[in-house]
């Protein structure tokens, strides 16, 4: 006879499944809920580092066209703006008085901002971007201004002549900390690789096209490479790289090998190529310190200049303004090499001057010797190079023109004066034609336009 | 007996006579043309002088010409300036002294422009981009280097290879660094709170081209730099963190740079933070590095960060921030902030 199972053990199974069945539903659904909240954490991550993100799109929405809008007469820092009354994809709110780029603005892409159809130049002075910008430069003969945003390395280009401001490229290359431009519009971008040495790079707008944008392709300076300059034409460059022995100066471009110029074993030095004949090296500054600069001729090291916490701007004409720091700031100019130094009438750094082209493109008279300098209301540091070098002050600069022949200086008359705001001037670069200074801010590395003529 | 004393007399009456003439040469001129300096560099001014320490020239004519052309002349008029041009090039001074229309005498001389420049440079840290320069700290090497132009007969310059150079430090004759060629040199850095002086001569042979430069080398104290370390912009080298500093996020990552010390990537050098008195260990792999989140805070942190070199006893360098965390940016976007790290 076969056994039977009592209902009394068909109970207690019956009871110890759903007890079972109760306890393994309860953990799968915490491990559910656990799985979730990782993903969800893992996704917001991916996002955030742009994993599957195509190619990053350019959009009228998008933030850095809100930088750019900011710039254009609706934001802050600009005389006489106002805010658009309809913030709608098209902006059609004119401004009470032309200014900056102009009154009527139309969005005819999705990479450019324009005006209509009237000629708006920069006025005065004009904020071009708010964020970050690792440099900029005027396209040869041209008042197009390039400049790289640091952020992405994204190259854009603004028309200072008509408000348009476009983005060109589409490659994207974070943290650019600083970029020096070729006349043709390529530059010389300065990044850090991951042990935080400096790397060096030209880029170049490439053949391939997204989306209306250009791939921006690039060429890698030496390794050891730490500071290159733009230097005659075809995308030549001078370049100084240190290694153990000593500092090679050495001349290339993107088209061919580079050959070494000179070396010495000395380190620490900082480059100047006012012309493509024209080499010079300085040692690095510090207040109170002697220094030196010694011209590249034939290999050799020709003394150049001498002083105290010595800065130099040397001119493609021979002249050089010379900057002591001996706690007392002081500015110098030498119109010719043969000549003695001049005192000029105001203190500055040679780092926040621009000499003006002596010879007007299109006019072809040679202009008489000029420089642009923005000079410090006030430097109440007695170690002002050190510790603006370091990031650890900033001045409040006012715009002066000087005129070398007569050593007369001139403040310029900018509406930036009325402002409370405070521009710490650095990097400036002038258009061929002497009628725009283009400049960062130091306080935040914005990019700004003076239209001195 | 009478010649014997003859001879005598005459012996003792004609000797001043016969040693004047063998005291002065025939061709020895009573006059000497100075310069100062004694070594004109290119492209600068020499103050040219004449002098005289057999003849009284206060009241002396004179006449000066500069490569052949007459350049000053009159009474007194005893110096002037010359200016000196390139290397490789000379100028030549003559000078003639009259006193009432008496030749007292003629000189002439030919100016070869030569510079020694003494430059130094330290092997000390500082960040990527730095513009400044590395100032040498105790524990680091300084390099020097004579940059010299000095001229041969000729007026070309004389290799570096055929230049005897000899270093001093501190007035000491450092003989391992000296020599034939020797154009550079390494030291040591100063001690802390000292200043060496370095000089150097550089000689072209006996009686040829020669230079003297000097180069005062102070101790420097190393320090330590904050910076916000920004997600989209990275380091921001131009903003450090005040001794009292706002950031706008409930988060930041804060980067520190040492200046004129050992490389940070030296696993000798020693990051110590502490955060409100309570040590945080670093991270390892970025010493430098440090995130702090204030949320759930009063949102203020007293940072500190000491820094210290296992086998460098003259190191050390530390430094104090107060950093508020979550204030928005003063002012409209973009405006500047004195004291205030970028935000966006």
């Amino acid at each position: 006879m076969a056994p039977t199972v009592s209902s009394k053990t068909y109970r207690r199974i019956a009871y110890g499944s759903g007890i079972v069945l109760f306890l393994l539903m309860l953990s799968l659904g915490s491990w559910y809920w656990y799985l979730g909240e990782q993903s969800n954490g893992i996704r917001t991550t991916g996002e955030g580092r742009a994993f599957d993100a195509g190619t990053p799109a350019v959009s009228a929405r998008g933030s850095t066209f809100q930088n750019i809008i900011s710039g254009l007469g609706f934001g802050s820092g600009r005389v006489g703006a106002q805010a658009p009354s309809d913030a709608g994809d098209k902006i059609s709110s004119p401004l009470a008085e032309p200014s900056g780029f102009g009154g009527l603005f139309a969005i005819n892409s999705e990479n450019s901002v324009s005006v209509g159809d009237e000629r708006a130049p920069v006025l005065g002075l004009t904020q071009i971007q708010e964020t970050p910008v690792a440099g900029m430069g005027f396209v040869g003969t041209s008042s197009r201004l390039r400049f790289t945003d640091r952020a992405t390395g994204y190259l854009f280009e603004a028309d200072l002549e008509t408000g348009e401001v476009h983005r060109l490229t589409s490659t994207l290359i974070p943290k650019v900390y600083r970029a020096s431009f070729f006349t043709d519009g390529s530059f010389i971008g300065h990044a850090l690789t991951e042990n935080e040495d400096p790397y060096l790079f030209i880029g170049f707008l490439g053949t391939t096209t997204e989306g209306g944008l250009r791939a921006l392709d690039t060429v890698s300076l030496d390794a050891a490479a730490i500071d290159a300059l733009p230097i005659g034409r075809s995308r030549g460059y001078i370049a100084l790289v240190e290694g153990g022995s000593g500092t090679a100066l050495i001349r290339g471009s993107t088209e061919g090998r580079a050959t070494r110029v000179a070396t010495t074993t000395f380190k620490d030095w900082r480059l100047h190529a006012p012309s493509e004949n024209q080499i010079i090296i300085a040692q690095s500054a510090a207040t109170g310190m002697p220094g030196g600069a010694f011209q590249i001729d034939s290999g050799t090291m020709a003394p150049f200049a001498r002083g105290i916490g010595l800065t130099i701007l040397p001119e493609e004409g021979g002249a050089v303004l010379i900057g002591s720091d001996t706690g007392i700031l002081r500015l110098m100019v030498r119109p010719e090499r043969s000549a003695s130094l001049a005192d000029l009438p105001i203190r500055t750094v040679p780092e926040k001057c621009v000499w003006r082209p002596r010879v007007r493109s299109g006019e072809g008279k040679v202009a008489a010797l000029t420089t642009y300098c923005a000079v410090p209301r006030e430097v109440t540091s007695p170690t002002f190079l050190d510790e603006w070098y370091r990031g650890e002050i900033h001045t409040a600069d006012t715009w002066w023109r000087v005129d070398v022949s007569t050593l007369d200086a001139a403040r310029l008359p900018v509406p930036d004066q009325d402002l409370d705001k405070e521009f710490d001037v650095e990097y400036p670069v002038m258009d061929t034609n002497g009628r725009f200074v283009a400049f960062l801010n130091a306080h935040d590395k914005s990019l700004w336009v003076l239209r001195v003529e | 007996m009478r010649s014997i004393l003859l001879f005598f007399a005459s012996a003792l009456f004609l000797s001043p006579a016969f040693a004047c003439a063998l005291n002065l040469p025939p061709s020895a001129s009573p006059i000497l043309i100075t310069l100062d300096p004694r070594h004109p560099t290119p492209n600068s001014t020499v103050r040219v002088s004449v002098t005289s320490v057999t003849t009284d020239l206060s009241q002396a004519d004179a006449e000066w010409r500069v490569n052949g052309a007459i350049a000053k002349e009159g009474e007194g008029r005893l110096s002037f300036e010359v200016p000196v041009e390139e290397f490789g090039s000379f100028t030549d001074v003559a000078v003639t002294i009259w006193r009432n229309e008496v030749l007292l005498g003629r000189e002439e001389l030919r100016i070869y422009p030569s510079s020694l420049d003494l430059i130094w440079a330290a092997d000390s840290y500082t960040p990527p981009f730095y513009r400044g320069k590395r100032l040498a700290s105790p524990g680091s090497s300084v390099t020097l280097r004579a940059i010299t132009l000095l001229p041969d007969e000729s007026g070309k310059a004389v290799p570096v290879r055929d230049i005897f150079y000899t270093w001093y430090r501190n007035g000491a004759v450092q003989e391992r660094a000296s020599g034939k060629g020797r154009a550079s040199a390494l030291f040591p850095a100063p001690l802390p709170g000292s200043t060496d002086v370095i000089e150097v001569e550089a000689a072209v042979d006996e009686g040829g081209a020669r230079a003297i430069a000097r180069a005062d080398i102070p101790a420097a104290e190393p320090l330590i730099a904050l910076y916000h370390d920004h997600s989209l912009f990275g380091v921001l080298f131009h903003d450090a963190l005040g001794e009292r500093a706002t950031v706008p996020d409930l988060e930041a990552t804060f980067a520190a740079f040492p200046y004129f010390s050992p490389d940070p990537r030296d696993r000798a050098l020693s990051f110590v933070w502490r955060v409100n008195g309570k040590n945080v260990p670093p991270d390892p792999a970025e010493p430098g590095r440090l995130t702090i989140n204030a949320e759930n805070s009063n949102q203020e942190a007293q940072l500190a960060l000491s820094l210290q070199h296992a086998s460098n006893i003259f190191f050390s360098a530390q430094r104090l921030w107060s950093v508020n965390f979550g204030v928005p940016p003063a002012g409209t976007f973009g405006a500047p902030r004195a004291g205030s790290p970028f935000g966006i």
